[in-house]
């Protein structure tokens, strides 16, 4: 039956129309036709603009009537339209001052802020045709996609093992071994690696539509671009250009598809957002869309008309504007609705909290919406929770019962400690129990606990240069942190020195072992578990070339720590008491604390004095946990550079101590741990960690 | 725009399909009506896409939309002789995961 809202009333050329419907914005596939609606508050008239493919010239411009005009939203259902073949924007008539933020210029065509696929830099790193005057141009997509039945997975936040990654770094390397190189399919096709990791959710780097030539240079011959993608262009749509398919406009068809694989392999995909501005930039950047559109409305903008500059990348989006807040959050439940996210970490997310003069509010009402959305209800909400104007917020994120927050002080606290700042111990418990000084009246899974992330050195980086080398950024090296609490073991850079090597390797694993046996949510960066490394660069923002991409020569040579990082994970997910949301450390039904600490003699330690000798045990209660026995696990620390005894906590009657990790070379899979020949002490070599496990053998169950 | 040629032979319970030239939107509601249209008695479905040069997402909606017909049906759908750029396409957009295609 046609429905009677899609009789065409108007007709220009070969397509009728009429007017359209106000919900949903954007530009929607219908029976027979395309539906546009957009908003614009201060705009005195609007123009629909279509494009063949790739055409300068647009074929067809359709001006609203003005009775198509309901509120603040121009509205039109256009019939007739090759949808696979079409390209549109719009144009707004309306004032030109600046010095007031008004900015409409009838003679640019504009972006919908809410298409859903974007064409003009399809193809990852193809110049553009820089005299085209629109240069991101929306296009039309199916909203159909068979799911097959997945959603969304629903891992209780607790129990992800976060794995941090960027699409085009992580196969784009031609020994990646995938056919699909550095594109959504090319995680799609390492789906079996990412499990046999044991990692169970990816956090993707950008993947909103940016524009890789935004401060696009060459230097000594070298093309670097706007790499990483925190500059948003359009908030609804994939990067086009991370998809193999993007040319045939099935970008969309391929990130679902690359979601609804990891999912049946119990992974999950949360999305790094970028809501914090956009890549208009300030007064001397380009028309894309929100400031043709309105200026007012999307930015934060001084009296006379400037863009504040909270983000330090030129504007502010105004996000607790009552639009703009409707824009997030449309955006979000867009996100997990039509391509099943299953949360979202996001960038300077303090900037959330800002009003519209860009004071910190006590409840900002983004953060506040977002926390009780309905179609976002079981989604992982995470804050980077500080902005570039100052506002530092980790243990104090207005969180509302939801959110989790990057925890910078576990980064900072494991790292020093275990390069040798015997200060950082008493810190550290705070960290290993899960940061419940910082998070004591929520749980610890507002902690996202990491050691290394996008930004800053990888781990193998860490442990192989004191000082960043960024001098191929073009910057002089003073660009990214100084602030990176690292140690070379010896030597910067490459060595062929045995002991270096030696030593280093052992650092990534006591972090990574301490890391995985905290409580709090554990993450991840994609390439630590074979030492991937940028050759000490530390800001690698605009590198497309083998400083970001993963060598994936590294995983033969480096067997030995993919296996103590894949060892780990498995250790993790199989003991719940390491997952526990809760801060609970007391005596349980094992009749041992919960979590409890120890110096070198069991059960004595100065929880308030430097030291770098620490263990801690936690004792799993087969009923609260529901496993079949309780199990006891014992890691010890020494961050020391002279090995230390350790003495062992005494276990229950019939238990006895078999050792699973050991960062000198030992790592095991579960019911493969050998008795530790002395139950009552264990020798830790200098800097070097371990895991012990108990085991019930009086009845010979195992 | 897309030109698409649809050569049918039935027998018996089997219905093969040669498709030649472009499976695209314009193209898509012809391709679905003549197959969907002679399902009837149909439980082995053949798609020959040998000569069949590209195919767009309207196309790969067909597709999906025939898998589900057949599956339906309790029948089977073979998908037989892509080239290599439409089998990249169905790699790409994870199809290829769900049918049986013939090399």
């Amino acid at each position: 039956m046609k429905l009677l809202d899609t009789f065409p009333t108007n007709k220009i050329q070969d397509l009728e129309y009429c007017i359209g419907r106000i919900f949903p914005f954007g530009a929607t596939i219908t029976d027979g036709g395309v539906n546009f609606s957009v908003f614009s508050k201060e705009a005195t008239g609007c123009t629909l603009v279509l494009f063949h493919h790739g055409q300068s010239e647009p074929f067809v411009e359709i001006p609203f009537p003005e009775e198509f005009r309901i509120g603040n939203v121009y509205t039109m259902m256009v019939f007739g339209i090759q949808t696979e073949t079409t390209e549109y924007g719009y144009r707004f008539d309306g004032e030109y001052a600046p010095e007031r933020g008004l900015c409409f210029d009838k003679s640019r065509v504009l972006l919908d802020p809410y298409a859903k696929s974007v064409s003009g830099r399809s193809v990852w790193g193809r110049e553009p045709d820089w005299d085209k005057q629109y240069q991101h141009r929306g296009q039309m997509v199916y909203e159909d996609f068979d799911w097959d039945g997945d959603k969304p997975l629903e891992i209780p936040p607790n129990e992800l093992i976060i794995y941090e990654m960027h699409v085009r770094s992580f196969t784009e390397n031609k020994n990646s071994g995938v056919k699909f190189r550095g594109t959504y399919t090319g995680i799609t096709e390492k789906a079996d690696y990412l499990k046999e990791l044991g990692i169970n959710c990816i956090e993707l780097m950008p993947i909103f539509e940016f524009d890789e030539f935004e401060n696009y240079r060459e230097i000594n011959g070298r093309r670097l671009y706007n790499y990483w993608g925190y500059s948003t262009v359009d908030f609804f749509a994939p990067k086009a250009g991370y998809a193999s398919m993007a040319p045939f406009g099935m970008e969309n068809d391929e990130l679902k598809s690359m979601i609804r694989k990891l999912h049946k392999n119990g992974i999950e995909v949360i999305l790094d957002v970028v809501f914090n501005h956009t890549a208009e930039g300030n007064e001397n950047g380009p028309y894309i869309s929100y400031r043709g559109i309105d200026n007012r409305t999307y930015y934060l903008l001084t009296p006379d008309g400037y863009y504040y500059n909270f983000s330090g990348c030129g504007n502010t989006m105004n996000c607790n504007n009552p639009v703009v807040r409707n824009v997030v959050l449309d955006c979000l439940r867009y996100w997990v609705a039509a391509y099943h996210v299953d949360g979202f970490r996001f960038d300077l997310a303090s900037i959330l909290s800002r009003d519209e003069d860009g004071t910190p509010m006590i409840d900002p009402p983004l953060l506040d919406s977002i926390a009780h959305d309905a179609v976002l209800g079981k989604s992982i909400l995470i804050a980077e929770a500080w902005d570039a104007g100052g506002l530092y917020q980790v243990g104090s994120f207005p969180a509302f019962g939801r959110w989790s927050e990057w925890n910078g002080k576990y980064r900072d606290c494991v790292r020093r400690f275990i390069k040798g700042g015997a200060e950082c111990a008493p810190e550290l418990f705070w960290r290993i129990r899960g940061s419940n000084d910082m998070y004591g009246c929520r749980s610890s899974a507002a902690s996202i606990n990491f050691v290394t992330c996008h930004d800053g050195f990888t781990l193998y980086d860490l442990v192989s240069y004191n000082e960043k080398h960024n001098e191929d950024n073009g910057e002089d090296n003073r660009d990214g942190s100084n602030e990176n609490n690292s140690w070379n073991c010896g030597a910067e850079g490459e060595t062929s020195d045995a002991g270096i090597n030696a030593l280093r390797f052992r650092q990534m694993k006591n972090m990574l072992t301490v890391l995985l046996t905290s409580r709090g949510i554990p993450m991840l960066l994609s390439g630590d578990e074979f030492a991937n490394t940028q050759w000490g660069n530390n800001n690698a923002y605009c590198q497309d070339n083998e400083i970001s991409w993963l060598d994936w020569s590294y995983l033969d040579k480096n067997r030995d720590l993919f296996d103590y990082v894949r060892r780990l994970n498995a250790f993790r997910k199989a003991h719940p008491v390491l997952t526990s949301s809760s801060y609970d450390f007391g005596h349980n039904g094992t009749g041992y604390p919960e979590l409890s600490f120890h110096g070198t003699k069991a059960w004595e330690i100065n929880e308030t004095a430097p030291g770098l000798c620490l263990a801690y045990m936690y004792a799993e209660d087969h009923v609260k946990y529901g496993i079949k026995q309780d199990c006891f696990i014992y890691i010890a620390v020494n961050a020391h550079w002279e090995e230390h005894r350790f003495e062992l906590p005494a276990l229950p009657g019939g238990y006895e101590w078999r050792l699973a990790f050991e960062a000198y070379g030992l790592s095991t899979d579960a019911g493969h741990e050998k008795k530790h020949e002395d139950q009552s002490c264990i020798t830790i070599g200098a800097r070097s960690t371990a895991i012990l496990i108990s085991v019930l053998t009086k009845d010979g169950s195992r | 725009m897309g030109m698409l040629t649809i050569n049918k032979e039935k027998n018996g319970g089997k219905l093969t399909v040669s498709l030649v030239g472009r499976v695209d939107v314009m193209t898509a509601p012809q391709f679905d009506e003549e197959v969907s249209g002679d399902l009837d008695g149909v439980t082995e479905l053949v798609l020959n896409l040998a000569e069949l040069g590209y195919m767009s997402s309207a196309g790969l909606r067909v597709l999906v939309g025939l898998q589900k017909s057949m599956t339906a049906r309790k029948g089977k759908l073979t998908v037989c002789s892509p080239s290599s750029n439409i089998l990249d396409i169905l790699k790409a957009t994870g199809l290829a995961d769900y049918l049986d295609i013939q090399e």
